[in-house]
């Protein structure tokens, strides 16, 4: 009969929404509350074996500094993936579940909203790796407590440097892969590497493109200007995973390693010192993304504790050579 | 027992079912989750903070749902609102008032669902194919001016270009989200389940050959389909740059037409075409924010997980779906 | 007494029989007048349907005019012969299956028949006469009936808004007797002295019925053959 049905399923539908309720109320009066202070570290994305290693360094010092601390570290999609980074932090902010929250900004501009949240709830932002747009910051009245990063130009002026020692001041191509425009590591490691060549190599016919630092677009890039405009005489990817598409494409190419233009990387991932070692790619700039990641925590836990550490942290660059 | 006759009263007029029900349950099991595994609970914040962010989803869902019951689809959401969320950058920087951005917006949206209809309808395009396109041309076209955007920014050119919409964009109208989205969630219901014009869509879905011999007036109203699918689009960006807090990116629209598709489906709408239950496909665009808000908070599951999670849930809906159209 | 319904210039021929020389339906006048059931007979392919069709606005022959209670049918289409009054049944009317029973037959409803009192009350009168069936309710799915069952839904769906004049062209085909007794129960219940109805059936029983039952409520039965597109209007059995 039509009406048992119904009634059966009625009372599927009560007893399965009060037992859920119930767990919920036995979990309220049952849990506890503690102590710890919790880190949330949002990175750009995990594809990045740069962010891994971050990673990595977030959780060794957070495991150092004992049971009283706590990293949660997430990441985006994708290196520009603002929605994701910004449901993270919005979500760990409703839930009143983060003390402190240390954040590789999938945008220079567009998370500035999101940090001015953090600040209005009292929760002291860390930046890494990549710079937030001042301008912005100031008009939409946000701040962070303290910024920690390489010196992105001056790896740039390097890499600029290492090159025009292989090739002089001649005038041959030489191919600048680009980050993610809206980033400031993508801008300041082009504007320190265009500054050295327009002072010293100004003969150089720079093609620049942008990769978004991925290293599957780098690789149809470099795909695309073998096949139209040849090999260029050099290439200066701002990050290794572009660096390493390069590799990839002339690799598929065919190309003989001895026609190879030296590769220049940035990050200097396990992968691209690899490369450097065997002679795929010349030389890499290195970062020290586990020192970022344990200052994420540091730093982090020195604000909460009550103390001001450095606004502002630069980590030196040098660049490793074959 | 009058609560059964009432609740009988309820289910027979067809605005909601058992499903309702069912994903109010899981909208709950999601929050008891998120108390167990979150540090310190704080259940009002996490209800609110789902609650707004299913809202610009429930824009595009409803939206969705309403082209697939006249048995088209539209792919195009991804696109359009990277573009619309644009604009509204360009208006921003050109010293437009709020109010106007938005008429602006909403009527870009309209013209470009719009243009989708006369294709499928006029022109005879699919629409798979169509609102595919449609989505890459219109991120491309996003991607390009917010490039130069972010050139004339970064060089200084002028001081109002800004990449982050002003406080009077964000704030001025959608503070009160929720009543932004029960309006139309209001007028869609009455639309499906009281009047003519929401039948006649229904049967166009149901079955398009049989609607055309019932002197149907098809091709209009799968037009119609494509106009009320963008206008929400626009509405959901609207409310997703409120939730945003005004930040955005050229690729900020990416994954949310399926999202929204996925919301549609989980709230019943079947993918042949005939059938919308809007407080359904509200209640769906709930239950997966709430999982997303459970996944996030559980900081041992990533954002793959996250996907996989979302994708059973949607094949699950169909399944069930399919099993019980056979039964009967 | 002005004819309920009067079909003039009765001239269609398909394209192809065209080239081939021979019109389908040939006839100078038809007409009907109020109060009457008509049994239309005749062997296959005889222009039944295509009678049917243009009366009901689907088909249209070069001169053809179709008047009913003295309006004339213009433009000559289904939605205005259906908001003239001209009701049809047609085994391929369509019907859609996944929306509700009541949401097929408020399909049916005419142009200019608004008003959410009236939709109250035509509901009511759907539910009285599902209620002789068991298990169903008007808030069912279409699916959920037989497939003979679909022929009364679209019975309904004709005679519940109101006919002058109602065309059923073999109607019955596929349901089994319990059916066909509701059909005829329905049919009768909504015969009085302003209406009329043609029948079209090639099994003999079924017009006896229909006179049977005319009979009984006082209303005329007409027979009316078709032979080769041309009608032939010896009367049978009936008056006029």
């Amino acid at each position: 009969m039509a009406s048992n049905s119904k009634r059966r399923k009625i009372l599927t539908l009560s007893i399965a929404a009060l037992l859920v309720v119930a767990a919920g109320v036995a979990i309220m009066l049952f849990r506890s509350r503690d102590d710890t202070k919790r880190i949330l570290v949002v990175l750009k994305t995990l594809d990045n074996p740069y962010y891994v290693d971050m990673k990595l360094g977030a959780e060794r010092a957070a495991a150092e500094l004992g049971p009283g601390v706590k990293a949660i570290i997430k990441a985006g999609n994708a290196e520009d993936d603002v929605q994701g980074q910004t449901a993270l932090i919005y979500g760990h902010l409703d839930a009143n579940s983060v003390d402190a929250i240390s954040i590789a900004p999938a945008s220079s501009t567009a998370m500035i909203p999101v940090i001015r949240r953090a600040n209005s709830m009292s929760v002291p932002v860390i930046v890494l790796d990549t710079r937030l747009d001042a301008k912005a910051l100031d008009d939409h009245g946000a701040r962070y407590n303290a910024f920690i990063g390489s010196d992105n130009e001056r790896g740039g002026e390097l890499a600029a440097k290492f090159i025009g020692k292989k090739l002089g001041n001649v005038n041959k191509s030489v191919l600048l892969l680009e980050g993610v425009p809206t980033q400031e590591t993508a801008i300041t490691r082009a504007t320190g590497f265009k500054r050295v060549q327009q002072a010293e190599f100004a003969s150089w016919n720079v093609v620049a493109k942008t990769a978004n630092w991925n290293r599957q677009q780098a690789r149809q890039v470099m795909d695309t200007i073998i096949a139209t405009q040849g090999i260029p005489a050099a290439v200066f990817a701002c990050n290794d995973e572009m660096a390493l598409g390069v590799v990839g494409a002339l690799e598929s190419a065919g190309i003989a390693r001895a026609q190879w233009p030296p590769i220049v990387g940035f990050d200097a991932t396990s992968e691209a010192l690899a490369a450097v070692k065997d002679g795929r790619m010349s030389a890499t700039v290195q970062q020290r993304p586990d020192r970022m990641g344990r200052s994420a925590v540091e730093l982090a836990v020195e604000i909460l504790n009550g103390g001001s550490p450095l606004r502002d942290n630069k980590i030196p660059v040098e660049l490793i050579e074959q | 027992m009058s609560v059964g006759r009432s609740w009988a009263v309820v289910t027979r007029s067809g605005i909601v079912d058992y499903r309702s029900g069912w994903l109010l349950v899981g909208c709950l099991c999601c929050l008891v989750c998120d108390l167990a595994v979150a540090p310190q609970p704080n259940i009002i914040g996490i209800s609110w903070s789902v609650v707004r962010l299913s809202l610009p989803l429930m824009a595009v869902a409803l939206g969705s749902a309403i082209v697939i019951a006249v048995g088209d689809i539209d792919l195009s959401p991804a696109g359009l609102i990277s573009l619309l969320g644009v604009v509204l950058l360009v208006c921003a920087s050109s010293g437009i008032p709020a109010w106007a951005a938005m008429v602006i917006v909403i009527l870009i949206a309209v013209t470009v669902g719009l243009a989708h209809g006369l294709a499928v309808s006029k022109l005879g395009v699919p629409p798979l194919v169509l609102t595919l396109g449609s989505s890459f041309c219109l991120l491309g076209v996003a991607t390009i001016v917010m490039v130069a955007l972010q050139r004339s920014a970064s060089r200084g050119a002028s001081s109002t270009v800004t990449l982050v919409l002003p406080g009077s964009y964000v704030h001025s109208w959608f503070s009160m989200g929720w009543v932004w989205v029960l309006a139309p969630l209001t007028f869609i219901s009455v639309w499906r389940h009281a009047s003519h014009d929401g039948l006649r869509h229904l049967a166009v879905g149901s079955d398009r050959q049989a609607a055309s011999l019932a002197a149907i007036p098809v091709p209009a109203i799968r037009m119609r389909a494509f106009i009320y699918s963008s206008a929400l689009v626009s509405l959901g960006t609207l409310l997703l740059l409120h939730y945003q807090g005004g930040g955005w990116t050229a690729r900020a629209g990416l994954g949310y037409e399926l999202k929204g598709i996925a919301a549609a489906v989980i709230g019943g709408a079947r993918i042949s075409g005939g059938s919308l239950k809007p407080i359904n496909v509200a209640f769906a665009s709930l239950l997966l924010v709430a999982i997303e808000s459970t996944t996030i908070t559980a900081s041992w599951i990533t954002a793959e997980m996250q996907g996989a999670i979302i994708g059973a849930l949607v094949v699950i809906a169909a399944v069930i779906d399919r099993t019980r159209t056979t039964h009967e | 007494m002005r004819p309920l319904l009067e079909v003039t210039n009765l001239d269609f021929s398909y394209p192809s029989t065209h080239e081939e020389g021979g019109l389908v339906l040939r006839a100078e006048r038809f007409e009907l007048s109020a109060g009457t059931a008509c049994s239309l007979r005749g062997t296959n392919m005889s222009g039944k349907t295509t009678f049917v069709r243009m009366v009901s606005g689907h088909l249209r022959g070069t001169e053809t005019v179709v008047r009913v209670d003295g309006e004339t049918l213009s433009p000559f289409t289904p939605t205005r012969a259906r908001s003239l009054g001209v009701a049809s049944v047609h085994q391929h009317d369509p019907l859609f299956p996944e929306l509700t029973i009541w949401e097929n037959v408020m399909l049916g409803r005419p142009a200019g028949q608004t008003g959410l009192q009236r939709n109250r009350t035509r509901r009511g009168q759907l539910g009285d006469h599902l209620s002789h069936w068991d298990n169903t309710h008007i808030d069912d799915e279409l699916r959920k009936l037989s497939g003979g069952a679909h022929v009364l839904v679209r019975m309904l769906r004709a005679v519940l808004w109101g006919y002058k004049v109602l065309l059923l062209d073999e109607p019955t085909i596929g349901l089994d007797s319990n059916v066909k007794a509701r059909f005829f129960d329905l049919l009768f219940s909504t015969l009085n002295q302003d209406r009329a109805v043609v029948f079209v059936s090639h099994i003999d029983d079924e017009h006896r019925i229909l006179a049977n039952g005319a009979a009984r409520q006082s209303i005329k039965h007409r027979t009316v053959f078709l032979r080769a597109g041309c009608f032939d209007l010896t009367h049978v059995g009936g008056e006029q």
